[in-house]
């Protein structure tokens, strides 16, 4: 955690909420990201990432200084996911999926119908949990530690299953399809 | 580079897993820099990116005073709940110590006023602001009395410099004093603007025009205060409505701050009473820049200020110094006189939906610092402004050759209305535009009203702007279709007229 982070965040426990605008600036992008990463639907993530940022200057004061800021921001923000498809229980669109901008290749790839049927097929049997420490650990680098806080498993198990994840893939499919899979797949 | 850094980590971490990775190292590698590399990049929307922002901190504020009353109430209780005889012994220490504190921290009369220097903006029915183009608009910052319609005024002290140095002898504004000099008298140009760059796509047919807000409720406030003020000759509770206008407040000493809050324009301003500041002059240009402070230094000292006196930079972008008006100085000195200013100017560019405003002479619009950089101390602060808006839509201009003529309209010299021919033919090239908002008032009914529209802005090329100091630096064209029509019907506006070289322009 940084100089800066730190003190903001001493600044915002200390009733100088202003201060939180920092903790905003430092971490908006990412959360959005990982949101994103989650729906696959703009305005889904947006109203997401609003409820996750309004929680978490609610909640600031209770944030223990000793522990990363930033995986205490995932966790409140995979939560508020959590939640909004416990209650609302919504679909994606196919065409969303077009907004993240994937690389040509990918998009070339995924003309294919009767391939990307197949690697659906495949991908199921990856668990939501094994591609959210993927995710994780590659797009955000993140630590096992952050990453063990936010989904709630101890390190060593995250470790494991990320080690495995990767082996598994290396062994039975094409790495592109698996990017365009992590995309496609919630 | 960050990406290898990132493959490196992720692969030290697997062979720590599991050393039989290290076999499929170059396997692995691939598999992973691949996922790095199409790392999808989300499109993020700037615009709510920043009304987030302000949504985040005005519940803030909002969480900040319900705390502060709930320690005030938490205090009184406790307080009442004790028991008679403890309340009764400690009744002297009380009085004696507790109550001036208490008075100090926990006074009912306190006031807390939500920060409106948040951007807000609440949406009203399309054209709801009426003709925006009345013929009266001046450039939004443009002192009390100047022209109307003077177009190349800008808020920035680099372009105003260039355009009307008479303004910037001793004492000339933004705290920035500079010596008399000669100035250099200036060819009549006839400038004809380019663009070679592909068009850019306008595919709103309408856009959003926000008109600021005037504020009533903080000068109702302040209003109240002094209507419960009794004083043995004057009874305020008397006059009805009370409301404040300007206040000012000072602290003690020569060199104290003074604050003057200006609740007609919803404005506040910071002033250290300095007295004259002499400038070191006679140096030539580059001794002049490499002779000031660092940036980050004079935006350190600004910082620090914002910090301490709890002024919420939020709606503002990354600060910047101004110094490029120093080399114009330079170059529009007959005598190539330079100088070392002692005070430098931050400006924090004020920022709607993300994107920053500019006045029509193409400065940037933002709030202003003023750094001594021999005291190493702010000077003044000025330009911090409410910032409540109503939002309506207009209608837009889509085609992007329509907006190239309206430059030739709009920016040619006032001189070539008379005469064509007048100077000597240079073109300017402009760069890629890019979307902003163009700051500007409105006179009406006695009334100024103060617009922010979207605009493009395309940089005037480097080299050639420094070739000709009188040519702005960036040129800033509305996207609303009525402004830009209106333009088309008034052609260009006035700019300081040249001061001739003999023969040229003369009467025939």
């Amino acid at each position: 955690m940084s100089e800066q982070e730190q003190q903001a965040i001493l600044l915002c426990q200390k009733g100088n909420l202003e201060a939180f605008g920092e903790l905003y600036d430092l971490y908006f992008n990412k959360i959005y990201r990982f949101v994103y990463y989650k729906t696959y639907h703009q305005e889904t993530s947006q109203d997401i990432t609003s409820e996750t940022f309004l929680k978490a200057l609610k909640a600031i004061s209770q944030f223990n200084t000793k522990g990363s800021f930033q995986a205490w921001l995932f966790k409140i923000a995979r939560n508020t996911v959590i939640d909004f498809y416990r209650t609302r229980k919504q679909t994606v669109n196919i065409e969303d999926v077009w907004e993240l901008g994937a690389s040509s290749d990918l998009a070339g790839e995924l003309n294919n119908r009767e391939q990307y049927q197949k690697i659906k097929q495949y991908m199921q049997g990856l668990t939501l949990e094994q591609r959210e420490i993927i995710t994780l650990r590659i797009w955000e680098n993140l630590t096992y530690q952050e990453i063990a806080q936010i989904i709630g498993k101890n390190e060593g198990a995250c470790k494991m299953i990320y080690s495995r994840t990767i082996k598994k893939v290396k062994e039975e499919m094409n790495p592109a399809l698996f990017v365009l899979c992590l995309l496609m797949l919630r | 580079m960050e990406n290898e850094k990132i493959l490196d980590n992720i692969l030290s971490d697997l062979y720590q897993i599991d050393p039989s990775f290290k076999a499929m190292e170059k396997e692995l590698s691939a598999l992973i820099a691949k996922l790095l590399e199409n790392k999808p990049e989300i499109m993020i929307n700037e615009n709510f990116k920043q009304e987030l922002k302000a949504q985040v901190l005005r519940k803030a504020e909002e969480l900040k005073s319900q705390k502060q009353l709930r320690r005030q109430a938490t205090f009184s209780w406790r307080f009442a709940l004790r028991p008679v005889a403890y309340v009764t012994a400690g009744i002297g220490v009380v009085l004696l110590v507790a109550m001036p504190w208490m008075l100090s921290k926990n006074n009912p009369q306190q006031l807390t006023l939500n920060d409106p220097f948040i951007f807000n903006a609440q949406e009203v029915e399309k054209n709801s602001f009426g003709k925006l183009a009345l013929g009266d608009f001046t450039p939004a910052t443009a002192p009390e009395g100047s022209t109307s319609g003077l177009k190349q005024l800008s808020q920035s002290s680099q372009t105003n410099l260039a355009q009307n140095p008479s303004r910037y002898v001793a004492g000339g504004g933004e705290g920035i004093s500079a010596p008399i000099n000669k100035m250099m008298p200036y060819r009549a140009y006839n400038i004809i603007y380019t663009y070679k760059g592909d068009p850019v796509e306008l595919n709103e047919s309408q856009l959003k025009v926000y008109k600021r807000k005037s504020e009533t409720s903080q000068a109702t406030l302040v209003g109240r205060m002094f209507s419960n003020l009794k004083w043995e000759g004057l009874n305020f509770a008397k006059f009805s409505g009370l409301l404040a206008q300007y206040v000012t407040l000072k602290e003690p000493g020569n060199s104290g701050y003074s604050i003057s809050l200006d609740f007609n324009n919803g404005m506040v301003s910071i002033n250290q009473d300095m007295g004259m500041v002499v400038a070191v002059d006679n140096l030539d240009a580059q001794e002049s820049i490499s002779s000031l402070p660092p940036d980050d230094k004079v935006i350190a000292i600004a910082n620090r200020f914002l910090a301490k006196y709890g002024i919420n930079a939020a709606n503002y972008g990354s600060p910047e110094v101004q110094k490029q008006w120093i080399l114009r100085a330079c170059r529009a000195s007959l005598e190539n006189r330079c100088y070392i200013p002692s005070s430098l100017s931050v400006i924090y560019p004020m920022l709607v939906n993300g994107q920053q405003i500019y006045d029509q002479g193409g400065g940037k619009v933002g709030m202003n610092i003023t750094v001594d950089t021999t005291s190493n101390k702010v000077m003044s602060l000025w330009n911090l402004k409410t910032q409540n808006y109503q939002s309506s839509f207009y209608e837009a201009q889509t085609d992007f050759n329509k907006i190239l003529e309206a430059i030739q309209k709009i920016y040619r010299p006032y001189y070539n209305n008379y005469d064509n021919n007048l100077g000597e033919t240079i073109e300017v090239e402009l760069g890629e535009p890019q979307r902003v908002y163009e700051s500007i008032t409105r006179y009406q009914n006695g009334k100024t009203e103060e617009f922010v529209v979207p605009a493009l802005l395309f940089p005037v090329k480097e080299n050639q702007a420094s070739q000709y100091y009188y040519s702005p630096e960036n040129i800033v064209v509305p996207l609303i279709t009525e402004m830009l029509d209106f333009q088309d019907q008034q052609g260009p506006q006035p700019v300081p007229m040249p001061m001739f070289e003999s023969g040229q322009g003369e009467a025939k």
